[in-house]
């Protein structure tokens, strides 16, 4: 076997250390690099004799290179090929600083290894040190790079919005090529791409954007106040024709209706049917604006026949042990909402709707209900039973039980109906049967666009100084306007010299028939398709310090994913911010409901939440997931939960256990917990012996650790490591063939992995992963509480994580508890490498133990970190 | 409107000057029409989100005569015509639905730093030197809501077309004259707002140090992709449409293996008409297979076959359907004629396969791969049996085909060789 060759000859490594030591010495080059192998070759001897007890290369060849030489390659890594003399290159330096961090962690030598005495591993650790100390200063000039970062996506849509004061659910990135991660964050400058992709869309996205602020601004005059209406009476003629689902007068015996029969969780009345006789549907409405939608409707027979089988279906058994979740005690209520993006046709992407008006009706009553809602250009508004059942239950129900309850109709047609039903019209025959609940609705109009007085945020922007239908306009004026336009959108002060192309532009268009807001438009469009408006514009080459506007961007992008707001852009402009100020500036962004975009990204980043969905658990097995559209649900609580932790500056280990969390109606039943009404999440109390305390217990992350179809111990093993402890196991040996589950007999997924375990290649990082992933194993996968896999073998959840014993989530808990450092060191690098948008280098590691250290004396709550963040010297590095 | 003078007319991109892409396509320009006696050679690319079940697909004996195993019994009168590989993989990519992508590249996004050519696909490496040709310089085609099989060389999925009758109108459907002449105003629209986009790159790089200039330089061969392939569109909008015989695609709503065939029949009618000679179809797991009679679960369910032998055989009903609109598709382009009395079938390049190997283990190794269409020595079932560590990269077969292709290649992804012992 090929043993340690310690690498003194030829490494660029060794030759630059030296140069740099001989630099200002008259001994030509070549003499130079042959003095410093000389020396280099001495010293790295006289070093290692200096050391306690045992050389690097002795240390390395005793416990490491069994398993990291050049045949064996344990986790993609070999020892025998790093050189000694670190020197100045970073690359050397990194993998020194992995050992480093490996022997610090305690990882290796694994466990049933020879293990060095405490005295050989000290002195190491401070032989690594020292190398890289070295390492850092000579680099420090060079590394650390901030990348021309390019606006993710969320970034992009999150800058027109605060430019343009957009505030509905317009999104012109929905065709965007999906960002790059790199380690996880989709915000990291040098994993960014752009191509002829990118541009394509970024010149469709500009234009959607100037149609809406166009509108907004009212650049054709203030819009017409239009009225649509459709009655059900109306449209009953059309009935059979276009099977638009309306009961008429004289089969309801009372006023005619299209129902309302199931709720949120399923498809509403969209107004944009294009068989309405208002046609709205066709476009939507023409303008943004405000809209008064009145609606006449009834609830109809809110208590009803059929008792506990509404519910039926293939629901998870924890559903039928529970009250069904129509709840005939409450009012029905009506919800007045407007589409979403995404609301359209696609059945796997749940996307909540967006309810903003909700009203309850009384019981059998014809009632008006009105609202005031803003809707964006070419939307519809719609109309849901926000508290119905949910869906899929009357197609269940029609299918297999309606039929017995009807006394009036004959046995023999009451089989023909089940066998109809089976194949057939759903609809009719639920219209022919139907005793239970629905929401009836007789009427409704839509009127607008209303618009505030104020003048809108986009006509400021556009059209400060100039007005849209200005024909002629003096080249200064024209030049100040751009320049101040330009200032804003590109994030700096622009200079009348780099205007000078856009002005001269349009000045070419304005041909005395041409209106300013049509001559100006091809300009605005390469404003926003300009590299300094996609990427965050860094400091020059040879800068010393970013200037203050850079800061206050850096800031923004951080903690709203925005530009800097007027406060702060004005506060930058007066001056360098100092360490009062920016926090004081951090803590306002931070509250503000801007704050929620950082909060939410990175939690969904940093956790992995955007996984959610990619392989969504199977329609048959876990109906829940889909029924109550737990997918979003899931995605807030986790977000909502680590957004308060922030915000109220708890302590580190609040991550695994807290006292709260956020739920709606669907989680609370998946969690089996007390009832929380409605499809909203909110704050709910957890006992101190709830599972479900911290992110341990949160559905979100048993999901995306599961497959949709079984659980793994291994995925949930290597995501704890991963995202909460900060030690991440090696990826699996190439030549070993991964597990495949067996579901016929009592094997369990704990039993093959026994047998993985006993290839020595795999039993040292699944001695560390395994464990953490049996205490989860209580979870199925979309993270209901179980005590048996599905065949009806038995769960066992024991388990030995670093010689203690883990037999539940609460022992994970407790380790964690009790090692706050681990999951402080990880959040702080997590959190540091997205507000930075980068990777954090080798460079960085001073700073970062600084910062790390800082923290610890303020006692590691989750505030502060974001303070020490914000006014870091990393924050503030070229 | 000849497009050589276009781009002359838009000289003042190539002076900002980059090392950056660009597309040797334009180069093949004029070759469009030159060589009309002569078929050209086309790409069709297939792959599955979820493998093809290990035990059910490879023969058990391989050589020169192809076994039929349950899996390749639909493909029986395609025998001699077609090959089979085992034990090929992409060195180095694991994550189990996280390496599917990497079917047509081997190398996963992620690595695409690693590469010379990043995570490009075979279909994209070909579209670089062939799409100028035709009026689609690729056609991107999926049922399921799957994986994206199909990336450019900056690492960029080709969106896919989800609706096979909107691809079919995409491309034969004339447009409205007032469609027309939007599309020709928003062409026009773009040149002029790329040229203040370029004069400003142009004044804000000199500023910028080494690590962002190489992220401008990235920009800017955007930007003179994106003026290109502008370029390009303009010239196609006052050539005729491909025309085609064929009839858009129906099929039922509670139909799945029929939204499958209409895909392939998409793809079909375009290789006819020339409308593209790239296409890459992909098969996800949101294909409604419960609406197949007998089977009662979702193919992501059971494709973690867990070997329960119900499981098992309902995963059966869904891999041999596929097979058997693969044998669909090879007979219809067969049956289609084309340029000098050969088939379709004989100037096009088959392959049907997956980034996944054994979906119940999650395993990226051993993917099926079956090659079909003229200008093969088929008929085998190849095996390369690892040596240690040593595997075969399924690149090196990507080597051959892009040679096939008539792009001179001796290296593509984490190919080690080629397999040019396939070719006649």
């Amino acid at each position: 076997m090929k043993r340690i060759k310690p690498d003194i000859t030829g490494t660029n490594g060794v030759m630059e250390y030296w140069s740099a030591v001989f630099h200002h010495s008259i001994i030509p080059p070549l003499h130079r690099s042959c003095l410093a192998l000389f020396l280099g070759m001495v010293l790295s001897t006289l070093h290692a004799a200096d050391s306690a007890s045992l050389k690097p290369d002795a240390f390395l060849s005793r416990y490491c290179l069994d398993c990291h030489d050049g045949d064996v390659q344990k986790g993609d890594r070999r020892l025998d090929d790093l050189p000694l003399n670190v020197g100045t290159d970073i690359a050397i330096a990194e993998r020194w600083q992995e050992v480093l961090h490996q022997l610090q962690l305690g990882e290796m030598p694994p466990a049933k290894k020879k293990q060095p005495t405490d005295d050989e591993r000290r002195a190491l650790l401070a032989w690594i040190e020292e190398q890289l100390i070295h390492a850092q200063t000579s680099a420090q000039d060079r590394g650390g790079q901030v990348v021309h970062r390019r606006l993710s996506r969320a970034e992009y849509l999150h800058t027109m919005q605060d430019l343009f004061g957009f505030d509905g659910d317009f999104d012109p990135t929905t065709s965007f090529p999906g960002d790059e991660e790199l380690e996880g964050f989709r915000n990291i400058g040098s994993a960014l791409r752009t191509s002829r992709h990118h541009l394509e869309q970024y010149l469709k996205a500009a234009d959607a954007v100037l149609d809406h602020a166009y509108d907004l601004a009212d650049v054709n005059g203030k819009p017409e106040v239009k009225q649509w209406k459709d009655s059900a009476d109306k449209l009953s003629g059309l009935n059979d024709a276009f099977g638009l689902g309306v009961i008429s007068a004289e089969k309801a015996k009372g006023p005619a209706y299209i129902h309302l029969s199931h709720g949120l969780r399923n498809q509403e009345l969209i107004f944009d049917s294009k068989l309405f006789l208002s046609r709205l549907g066709d476009t939507g409405v023409p303008h943004s604006g405000w809209y008064e939608v009145e609606v006449e409707a009834t609830a109809a027979n809110r208590h009803h026949p059929y008792g506990k089988d509404l519910m039926l279906g293939g629901l998870t058994p924890y559903y039928k042990d529970l009250k069904s979740y129509y709840d005939e005690s409450q009012p029905m209520q009506l919800g007045i909402g407007r589409q979403g993006e995404g609301m359209k046709g696609n059945g796997w992407r749940l996307i909540p709707p967006n309810i903003i008006h909700a009203t309850e009706l009384p019981d059998d009553r014809y009632t008006t209900v009105r609202a005031r809602i803003w809707l964006d250009r070419g939307t519809v508004p719609y109309l849901s039973w926000i508290d119905g059942p949910p869906k899929g239950t009357r197609g269940q129900f029609i299918s297999t039980k309606l039929y017995k309850y009807d006394s009036s109709v004959p046995k023999i047609e009451k089989q023909v109906w089940a066998n109809l039903a089976l194949r057939a019209d759903r609809d009719k025959l639920y219209r022919h049967l139907y005793q239970g609940p629905e929401v009836r609705v007789h009427y409704w109009q839509i009127t607008g666009p209303m618009r505030d007085d104020k003048v809108h945020p986009a006509r400021t922007l556009l059209f400060a100084k100039i007005a849209p239908d200005e024909k002629q306009i003096e080249p200064a004026r024209l030049q100040s306007e751009l320049q101040a336009l330009a200032s804003r959108l590109l994030r700096r002060e622009v200079t009348g010299e780099d205007i000078a192309p856009y002005a001269s532009a349009v000045q070419e268009r304005l041909d005395g028939k041409t209106r300013y807001a049509d001559a100006a438009r091809p300009v605005f469009k390469a404003l926003l398709c300009s590299s300094e408006f996609l990427f965050l514009s860094e400091p020059e080459p040879d800068a010393k310090t970013i200037t203050p506007m850079q800061l206050a961007t850096r800031l923004s992008y951080f903690l709203t994913a925005g530009p800097p707001d007027d406060t702060l852009r004005s506060l930058a402009a007066k001056g360098p911010l100092d360490a009062k100020a920016i926090i004081t500036e951090t803590d306002r962004l931070l509250d503000s409901p801007r704050g929620d975009r950082f909060l939410r990204l990175f939690t969904e980043q940093w956790l992995g939440l955007n996984k959610l969905g990619t392989m969504p658990p199977a329609k048959e097995t876990f109906p829940a997931y889909h029924i109550d559209r737990l997918e979003p649900a899931m995605r807030e609580e986790t977000w909502r939960f680590i957004a308060e932790l922030i915000r109220t500056d708890r302590p580190v280990t609040a991550l695994v256990d807290a006292d709260f969390t956020y739920l709606n109606a669907g989680l609370a039943r998946l969690y089996e917990l007390p009832t929380v009404s409605g499809d909203q999440v909110q704050r709910v109390s957890l006992p101190a012996d709830s599972p479900r305390r911290g992110l341990l217990g949160q559905a979100s992350i048993l999901t995306i650790t599961a497959n949709g179809v079984e659980t793994s111990p291994v995925t949930r093993g290597v995501w704890l490591l991963e995202k909460l402890f900060g030690t991440p196991p090696s990826p699996p040996p190439p030549d070993v063939p991964p597990i495949e589950p067996d579901i016929r007999g009592a094997t369990t997924i704990r039993q093959q992995l026994e047998k993985h375990r006993n290839v020595q290649a795999c039993a040292d990082c699944h001695a560390k992963i395994d464990p953490l992933g049996y205490a989860l194993e209580a979870y199925d996968p979309i993270g209901h509480f179980r005590s048996a896999y599905p065949n009806g073998a038995a769960i066992d959840t024991s388990g030995e994580y670093r010689g203690q014993p883990i037999n539940s989530p609460a022992d994970i808990r407790a380790y964690l508890v009790q090692h706050p450092d681990l999951l402080a060191h990880n959040l702080a690098h997590r959190l540091l490498t997205y507000a930075l948008g980068r990777p954090l280098g080798f460079t960085d590691q001073p700073a970062l133990r600084r910062l790390q250290t800082d923290w610890k004396t303020k006692g590691h709550t989750l505030r502060d970190l974001i303070h020490l963040i914000t006014t870091s010297e990393l924050m503030r590095q070229p | 409107m000849n497009p050589q003078a276009i781009m002359n007319r838009r000289h003042f991109i190539h002076t900002l000057g980059s090392t950056a892409l660009t597309f040797p396509w334009f180069s093949n320009l004029a070759l469009h029409g030159a060589e009309a006696s002569k078929a050209p050679r086309r790409l069709v690319c297939i792959g599955l989100d979820f493998g093809l079940r290990p035990e059910s697909f490879f023969p058990a004996t391989h050589g020169p005569e192809l076994a039929l195993t349950p899996l390749l019994k639909p493909l029986e009168r395609w025998q001699n015509k077609m090959t089979v590989f085992s034990q090929l993989e992409h060195p180095g990519v694991q994550g189990g639905h996280y390496g599917v992508h990497a079917f047509l590249s081997g190398v996963r996004r992620e690595q695409a730093a690693g590469f010379k050519d990043g995570c490009v696909t075979l279909d994209q490496m070909v579209e670089e030197h062939l799409g100028g040709l035709t009026r689609f310089p690729s056609l991107c085609l999926g049922v399921g809501s799957g994986d994206a099989i199909s990336w450019t060389r900056s690492g960029i999925a080709v969106p896919k077309l989800e609706d096979p009758g909107a691809a079919f109108d995409m491309l034969f459907k004339p447009q409205r004259k007032s469609a027309a002449a939007a599309r020709r105003a928003e062409l026009s629209e773009n040149e002029s707002v790329l040229s203040l986009i370029a004069q400003d790159a142009k004044r804000v790089a000199p500023h910028l140090d080494r690590w962002d200039r190489e992220k401008m330089e990235e920009f800017m061969g955007a930007m003179r992709d994106f003026e290109r392939a502008n370029a390009s569109n303009m010239a196609w909008l006052d050539k005729p449409l491909p025309v085609t015989a064929g009839q858009k695609p129906e099929w039922k709503s509670e139909g799945c293996m029929d939204r499958v065939r209409a895909n392939f029949d998409v793809a079909a009618l375009a290789l006819q008409a020339d409308a593209t000679r790239i296409i890459t179809l992909n098969i996800g797991g949101a294909l409604p297979v419960t609406n197949i009679p007998g089977i009662n679960r979702g193919y992501h369910d059971l494709s973690h076959s867990g070997q329960d032998p119900d499981k098992l055989r309902q995963l059966h009903l869904i891999e041999s359907a596929l097979m058997a609109e693969l044998d669909h598709f090879l007979e219809r382009l067969a049956a289609m004629k084309d340029i000098g009395g050969s088939s379709l079938l004989d100037n096009t390049t088959v392959v049907f396969g997956s980034g996944m190997g054994n979906a119940s283990s999650h395993a990226n190794t051993n993917l099926p791969v079956v090659l079909a269409g003229g200008g093969f020595k088929h008929g085998h079932h190849l095996f390369f049996p690892k040596n240690g560590r040593q595997q075969t990269p399924l690149c090196n077969l990507f080597v051959t085909l892009l040679q096939q292709m008539g792009i001179e290649r001796d290296q593509f992804g984490s190919s080690s060789g080629n397999l040019n012992q396939l070719l006649m």
